[in-house]
C-alpha cells in the first residue's frame, strides 16, 4: 500500500508541475496553440515564430472550407523568423468544433470570432502586441467584413488583403470579362485551344447585366483555377512546394468534411456579399497584394479596394507572374512587401 | 479537467486492484493502439465479460464453431500531435466467432461512447469587456462506434493471449452545425485472458 501512495504522490506532483506551465511562449521560435470559445464554437489558432517581436500576422484562410495550417509554407516560415504568424481555423472549418445551429454559421458570427481571437492574442502576448490581419481569397471577404464593423479595425495595426473576395457580384462580372479577353488571346496564339474555347463558350453565355446565379458563380470559381493553370505567365515557384509535414498536424478528413458542410451552409450569404461600398470605413494602414492573372478573384477587386479605403497609408501591389496565390507564385517579392508593411506600422 | 482526470485515473488504478477481489473478475483485459497510423494516435484499455457463448458443430467438416458475445467497457485516449486531445469512455458489445480447433477468429462490435474533446492550450472566452483564459476546457460528444476485425490466439491454453486488428467507423455527434462528423480508426489489440 505504501508503494502505491508514493506513486500517487509522485504523479500528483508531476501533474502540478506540468499544469503550472501556463505562461505564453515568448521567444524567437514559439510554437503553441490557443483556442477561442465563442457563440458555440471552439476555434484553434496555431501560433508559430517570433513572438518576442510582438508583431503578429494573423492569416485568415480561404475557402470557405479551408483551414489555417494549410497556409503554412515557405513564405510564412520566412515571416516567422521576424514575426509571429498565427494560423487560425474558422467556425466549422479545420479543427474548429462545437455545438451550434445552422443559423449560427454567418459572416457576422465569424467576424465576432475574429474579434475574440485578436483580444485573446493581446491578453496573452501583451496589450502592446501589434496585430496585422492577412486575409486571402474568402479570408479577404471575412477580413473586409471585420474591418467595416464598428470600431473593430482599431484592434489592428494593419490590414493585408491578398486576392481577397470582398465583392462577389463584382468578382463574377470581372472574371467573365477576364475569361473572354484571355481566351481570345490564347486561342489566337494557338495555346490550349480546346480548353480555352470551352471557357470562352461558357463565359460568353453568361449575361453579366443580370444577377449571376449561385450555380454559375461556382463554375466561374472552378474555371478560374483551371484557367490559371493554362497560362505560361504564371510561375510555379519551387520554393513553395508545400509543407508535407503540415499534412499530419491536423486531421485532414475532419477538416475536409467539416469545411464542406460549412461551405455549403455559407454559400448563399457569400455569393451575395458586396462590401466595396463600405470599404470607405477603413482607416488603418492597408496593403493590397494581387496576382495579375487571378481569375478566381480578379485584380479589379484589388483596385476597387485600394481606391475605396480611407486609409492615409495604403498600397496596391500587383504580382506580374502570379495568379490567385502570389505567396506561392512569387514568394520572395511577397515576403518583401509584407515585411516592409509590418516594419512601417508595427 | 484533463489533468484532473489523469490524476484521478492514476489514483484509481491501485484501488481497482484491491476492489477487484469483491467483484466477479472479467474474462479478459486488453490494451490497444488506437489511431489512424498517420495523424492521430492513442491507446485503449478494455476489459471483457462474456455474456453468452454457443458452440455449433458443422455437419460436413465435423469442426465446431464457437460464437461468444462479450460486454467490453473501454477507456480510450487519442489526440493529434498539435491538436485536440480526446478521452472517450463507453461500452461495446463484441461478437467473436472462433473455430474450436483453430486459433484464428473474426469479430464484429458495436458500441456507444461519451467523448470529451479537450482544447489545446488555453481557451479564451470574451465576456463583453474582458477575455478570460481557461485551461483544460472540453466539449462533450456522443460517439456511436462500429468495428470489424480479425484476431489470432497465442500462448498456452490456460493463459492465452491474442492479437487482433480492428477497423472502426464512428460518428461524433452533434458536431458543429451538422449532425455527425464521421471518422475512421485502426485498433491493434493485445488481449490477455484472465
Amino acid at each position: 500500500m505504501r508503494k502505491y501512495r508514493i506513486i500517487v504522490w509522485a504523479l500528483v506532483a508531476l501533474a502540478t508541475i506540468v499544469s503550472c506551465n501556463r505562461s505564453a511562449d515568448i521567444s524567437e521560435n514559439a510554437r503553441e496553440t490557443i483556442t477561442v470559445r465563442n457563440l458555440g464554437a471552439d476555434i484553434p489558432a496555431y501560433v508559430y515564430g517570433n513572438t518576442a517581436s510582438k508583431a503578429f500576422i494573423i492569416i485568415v484562410h480561404g475557402g470557405p472550407g479551408g483551414n489555417g495550417l494549410e497556409y503554412r509554407g515557405y513564405y510564412s516560415k520566412e515571416l516567422e523568423k521576424d514575426y509571429a504568424v498565427v494560423y487560425t481555423d474558422q467556425r466549422g472549418q479545420g479543427s474548429a468544433h462545437g455545438h451550434y445551429g445552422k443559423e449560427d454559421v454567418t459572416i457576422d458570427n465569424m467576424v465576432s470570432d475574429l474579434e475574440v481571437l485578436f483580444r485573446a492574442l493581446k491578453d496573452r502576448y501583451g496589450a502592446d502586441a501589434s496585430l496585422f490581419m492577412m486575409g486571402h481569397s474568402w479570408g479577404g471577404t471575412l477580413g473586409s467584413a471585420y474591418m467595416i464593423k464598428d470600431d473593430l479595425q482599431y484592434l489592428l495595426k494593419g490590414w493585408i488583403e491578398v486576392d481577397g473576395a470582398h465583392d462577389i457580384p463584382m468578382l463574377n462580372r470581372a472574371a467573365i470579362g477576364m475569361y473572354i479577353s484571355y481566351a481570345k488571346k490564347e486561342i489566337a496564339a494557338g495555346k490550349n485551344t480546346d480548353r480555352w474555347q470551352e471557357i470562352l463558350d461558357f463565359a460568353s453565355a453568361v449575361d453579366t447585366t443580370k444577377e449571376i446565379p449561385d450555380s454559375t458563380g461556382g463554375r466561374i470559381n472552378q474555371y478560374g483555377h483551371e484557367a490559371e493553370g493554362l497560362l505560361d505567365e504564371v510561375v510555379r515557384s519551387e520554393l513553395s512546394s508545400g509543407d508535407a509535414a503540415g499534412l499530419f498536424r491536423q486531421n485532414m478528413l475532419t477538416s475536409t468534411i467539416s469545411g464542406s458542410f460549412t461551405s455549403g451552409q455559407l454559400n448563399a450569404e457569400v455569393e451575395s456579399t458586396s462590401l466595396t461600398d463600405q470599404l470607405y470605413k477603413i482607416e488603418i494602414p492597408s496593403l493590397f497584394l494581387w496576382g495579375r492573372h487571378d481569375f478566381v478573384v480578379p485584380p479589379r477587386l484589388g483596385a476597387a479596394g485600394y481606391q475605396e479605403v480611407s486609409s492615409t497609408h495604403k498600397k496596391l501591389v500587383y504580382f506580374e507572374k502570379s495568379g490567385h496565390s502570389p505567396m506561392d507564385n512569387e514568394p520572395e517579392k511577397f515576403i518583401q512587401e509584407v515585411q516592409s508593411f509590418v516594419e512601417a506600422y508595427k | 479537467m484533463y489533468r484532473i482526470l489523469v490524476v484521478w485515473l492514476c489514483c484509481a488504478i491501485p484501488m481497482i486492484s484491491s476492489a477487484q477481489r469483491a467483484f466477479t473478475k472479467p474474462d479478459f483485459a486488453s490494451a490497444s493502439y488506437y489511431g489512424d497510423l498517420l495523424i492521430f494516435s492513442g491507446f485503449k484499455l478494455s476489459a471483457g465479460w462474456e455474456l453468452s457463448s454457443k458452440t455449433k458443430a458443422r455437419k460436413r467438416s465435423g469442426k465446431s464453431v464457437v460464437k461468444s458475445t462479450f460486454l467490453v467497457p473501454s477507456l480510450v485516449n487519442f489526440g493529434i500531435r498539435e491538436g485536440q486531445k480526446n478521452w472517450q469512455l463507453g461500452t461495446d458489445l463484441e461478437r467473436i466467432r472462433v473455430h474450436s480447433k483453430g486459433r484464428a477468429y473474426r469479430l464484429l462490435q458495436a458500441g456507444l461512447y461519451g467523448n470529451w474533446t479537450f482544447n489545446s492550450g488555453p481557451t479564451y472566452v470574451y465576456d463583453g469587456t474582458d477575455v478570460n483564459a481557461y485551461y483544460g476546457t472540453s466539449r462533450f460528444y456522443l460517439v456511436p462506434d462500429f468495428a470489424f476485425g480479425f484476431g489470432r490466439k497465442f500462448g498456452s491454453l490456460s493463459r492465452p493471449i491474442d492479437l487482433a486488428a480492428k477497423f472502426h467507423a464512428y460518428g461524433k455527434m452533434p458536431y458543429n452545425s451538422f449532425f455527425a462528423l464521421p471518422g475512421f480508426a485502426v485498433e491493434l489489440r493485445l488481449k490477455y485472458a484472465l
